[in-house]
């Protein structure tokens, strides 16, 4: 069957209104030609991928081409909307590495410069111009940068900080290289662009406790001499290149201004490391636990010293404790503190003999066997614990004595479970002196038990400046404490590591500190340390495991790494040139 | 080639393929105009060997899909603050008047509105210009034949458009003999 079509000629004809003149049409399209070429010569960013076009547009070009003309304008038009926010991701490097560093430093040049030679102010004047300029449409943005650094930092979210600036500046760093490669910017700028950051970033670094409320194997507070180690290294690319307009006094002053800078940086780094440059090692615990001649804490500095001194002679260093027994002298011959006769006990200070100087012992005793007679929990265990190994020492307890006492412990031990105040010491404590009656415990009667209260008071979530990981003394403390912690892994020892108990949480709690303990906390970290990692069936952190907890300080050292990478990329400034540059 | 040749090659079947999406006429030779700037400006970053027509071809309807991607993103933007003008103003911005204006024209040129994308597309783009069905396949990346075949498609599908929309008298008068 025949097909009838529409006629080809009447489609010509439909369409014939909308044909243009062809050398009409050429010859716009060579005009375009020409505008665009003229256009490619002139913009600097002509050979940037649209990415970094976009990225390029929130720069402030004056300021990083040091008033060299520009041409034309960024323009973000052409990228596509997802090239823009991309684009925008380097924001926060150009807020703060770029901006920060030129706001400073053009304020502090124009005041010499003013202080000087008037005639030297067009550039610097220029330099700033295009600096407020920037401020004036971006400053919504600048702050808010500002206030999420500053919000990530204290609430701890240093990685996520970190890594927020590691991906803008690498950005920011393709813009710059490209500038370099066209012999835009200069070393200079740059290198104080980054310079003002890092010791900002330091600042940060310092007070905002950040790293708390994670595992960390060391103190955080090394990445702000990461930060300033970085400065100092960007330090001589600012000071370094002498300019024509520096007057002798000017340079006088930059040199101090290094040497300053210098010292106070390597204080700050002997500061932040000292755990790494003074560990606790065997022979410094050995010395503080044999140099132990005063308590200015009474109990609790004997608490302390004794969790120190038990793991010296377990490790059969056979510390000299001459000095520990000059002090209990002069405690049993006045106060006859039972918490600390307790640590002078279980550390092995006293002697048979001195037991009949003890005047509360045999009242101590005589209540005590009353109330072994009963078979009831032991309400004070801590305060009576020196009385039970006075009298083992004495053997002044016969086996029904022993009998009774055992059932009273274990009493205490399942007491435990409706009790929330120093749970762990007191389950250890009445698990020690089972052992010391010759009535050792059936650990597998206890173990699910204990590992559901070393659960139960390990504290991962703290408040602010606080470290997270350590075991509460009781359930409402709002932080772990580095005493109980000792006595946790010390019921581990005797119980095992409950299974879902991340271990490195109790390493990042016991890490050593930089400045904010002292004292014999760091050696009770230490011995706790090492009683951690000497767990039966306990493995160490692999390099990866430390790697990935470490990432905020490898962050830092990776963002120092690129501030100084820009900086050395770029091109070095002219003779001609430096007296224009910042 | 040179860009005459590419342009005279090429105009016709571009402006008819940026038309066929939905562009205004005026605008749709902007565009078409951009592209050639573009892709001749950038021609060496075109895969393969830009004097091939067919390569050539695949690369200017990339350039002008993206200059259209562009445009339709910049329209919506426009019409957000929209100034509203005088109808006196507009005639001089209006589509070039027919010059045999008929009611069947008229109607053909709806029908071809009303036609499925992919022969409308090869209708604007082969009768614009006379442009041959080898330009056309080469621009749209696709074989003579089924240029040819869409063609034929269209034609038929605009007949039966046309019947339905004019009454019987005034097709017999236009139709050719079966």
């Amino acid at each position: 069957m025949p097909v009838n079509l529409i006629p080809e000629d009447d489609l010509r004809m439909a369409l014939r209104p909308h044909r243009v003149d062809p050398i009409a049409f050429e010859a716009d399209v060579r005009q375009r030609l020409e505008a665009a070429e003229t256009e490619r010569e002139d913009d600097l960013l002509a050979g940037l991928s649209p990415l970094l076009k976009s990225v390029a547009a929130l720069l402030p070009l004056p300021f990083i081409t040091g008033c060299k003309p520009t041409g034309t304008e960024a323009k973000l038009a052409p990228a596509a909307g997802s090239i823009k926010l991309l684009g925008y991701l380097a924001f926060p490097a150009i807020s703060l590495f770029l901006l920060l560093g030129a706001a400073v430093f053009s304020i502090v040049k124009i005041r010499s410069i003013q202080d000087g030679n008037v005639s030297r102010l067009d550039d610097e004047q220029a330099v700033s111009e295009a600096v407020r300029e920037w401020w004036q449409c971006h400053q919504e943005r600048a702050w808010l940068v500002f206030a999420v650094t500053l919000t990530l930092a204290l609430i701890g979210a240093t990685w996520l900080l970190f890594l927020l600036y590691i991906v803008s500046f690498g950005l920011l760093l393709c813009v710059l290289a490209s500038f370099a490669r066209r012999g835009l910017g200069n070393r200079r700028l740059i290198a104080q662009s980054c310079l003002m950051a890092l010791v900002f970033l330091g600042q940060i670094a310092s007070f905002s406790g950040s790293g708390d409320q994670e595992i960390h194997f060391v103190d955080q507070l090394l990445i702000c001499p990461v930060f300033l180690w970085g400065a100092l290294v960007l330090m001589p690319f600012v000071v370094g290149t002498p300019r024509r307009s520096d007057t002798p006094v000017m340079r006088i002053q930059q040199r101090n201004s290094v040497i300053l800078f210098f010292v106070l940086v390597v204080s700050l780094t002997v500061w932040f490391m000292n755990p790494i440059l003074w560990p606790a090692t065997p022979s410094k615990i050995q010395h503080y636990v044999e140099s132990f001649e005063e308590a200015p804490y009474s109990s609790v500095s004997w608490g302390h010293w004794e969790i120190v001194a038990r793991w010296t002679i377990e490790s059969k260093r056979n510390p000299d404790l001459s000095s520990a027994r000059r002090l209990l002298a002069q405690e049993i011959s006045g106060e006859q503190n039972p918490f600390i006769l307790g640590s002078a006990f279980r550390v092995g200070l006293v002697r048979a003999d001195q037991i009949g100087l003890l005047k509360d012992y045999e009242g101590w005793r005589l209540d005590g066997r009353r109330r072994f007679l009963e078979t009831r929990p032991i309400t004070h265990l801590n305060q009576m614990d020196w009385v039970i190994r006075a009298s083992v020492l004495r053997n002044d307890l016969s086996p029904g004595e022993r009998d009774f006492l055992e059932k009273r412990l274990h009493a205490t031990i399942e007491d435990l479970s409706d009790n929330s105040n120093n749970v762990l010491e007191t389950a250890l404590r009445a698990t020690q002196l089972l052992e010391l009656i010759a009535r050792p415990i059936d650990r597998d009667r206890y173990r699910v038990r204990v590992h559901h209260w070393l659960r139960k008071f390990h504290c991962k979530t703290v408040d602010r400046f606080h470290i997270a990981g350590g075991f509460k003394p009781y359930l409402a403390a709002p932080v772990g404490e580095l005493e109980t912690t000792s006595y946790a892994v010390e019921l581990m020892e005797i119980y095992g590591v409950p299974r879902d108990l991340d271990l490195n949480w109790v390493r990042s709690f016991l890490r050593p500190p930089s400045i904010r303990d002292s004292g014999d906390r760091k050696w009770i970290a230490a011995v706790t340390r090492d009683r951690l990692n000497h767990l039966p069936g306990v493995t160490q952190p692999t390099w990866l495991t430390v790697a990935y907890y470490e990432r905020s300080l490898i962050a830092a050292v990776v963002l120092v790494g690129l501030c100084i990478y820009a900086t050395v990329t770029s091109p070095q400034l002219k003779p001609h040139s430096q007296d224009s540059e910042l | 080639m040179d860009l005459t040749a590419l342009i005279d090659t090429y105009r016709g079947p571009l402006i008819g393929l940026i038309a066929s999406w939905g562009v205004p006429w005026g605008d749709a030779v902007e565009i078409a105009q951009d592209s050639f700037s573009e892709a001749w400006l950038r021609r060496e970053s075109c895969r393969g060997d830009w004097n091939e027509p067919e390569v050539f071809g695949r690369w200017l309807r990339g350039v002008a899909l993206n200059r259209y991607r562009n445009w339709a993103r910049s329209r919506s933007r426009r019409w957000s603050r929209i100034v509203p003008r005088a109808p006196a103003d507009l005639e001089g911005v209006a589509a070039p008047a027919d010059p045999e204006p008929s009611e069947y024209l008229e109607a053909l040129r709806r029908a071809i509105g009303r036609l499925p994308a992919r022969q409308r597309q090869v209708v604007l783009m082969h009768y614009l210009e006379e442009t041959t069905v080898n330009d056309v396949a080469a621009l749209l990346s696709i074989t003579p034949k089924a240029v040819e075949g869409r063609l034929y498609q269209a034609r038929r599908t605009l007949r039966r458009l046309l019947e339905r929309d004019l009454p019987a008298l005034q097709m017999g008068t236009r139709l050719p003999c079966p």
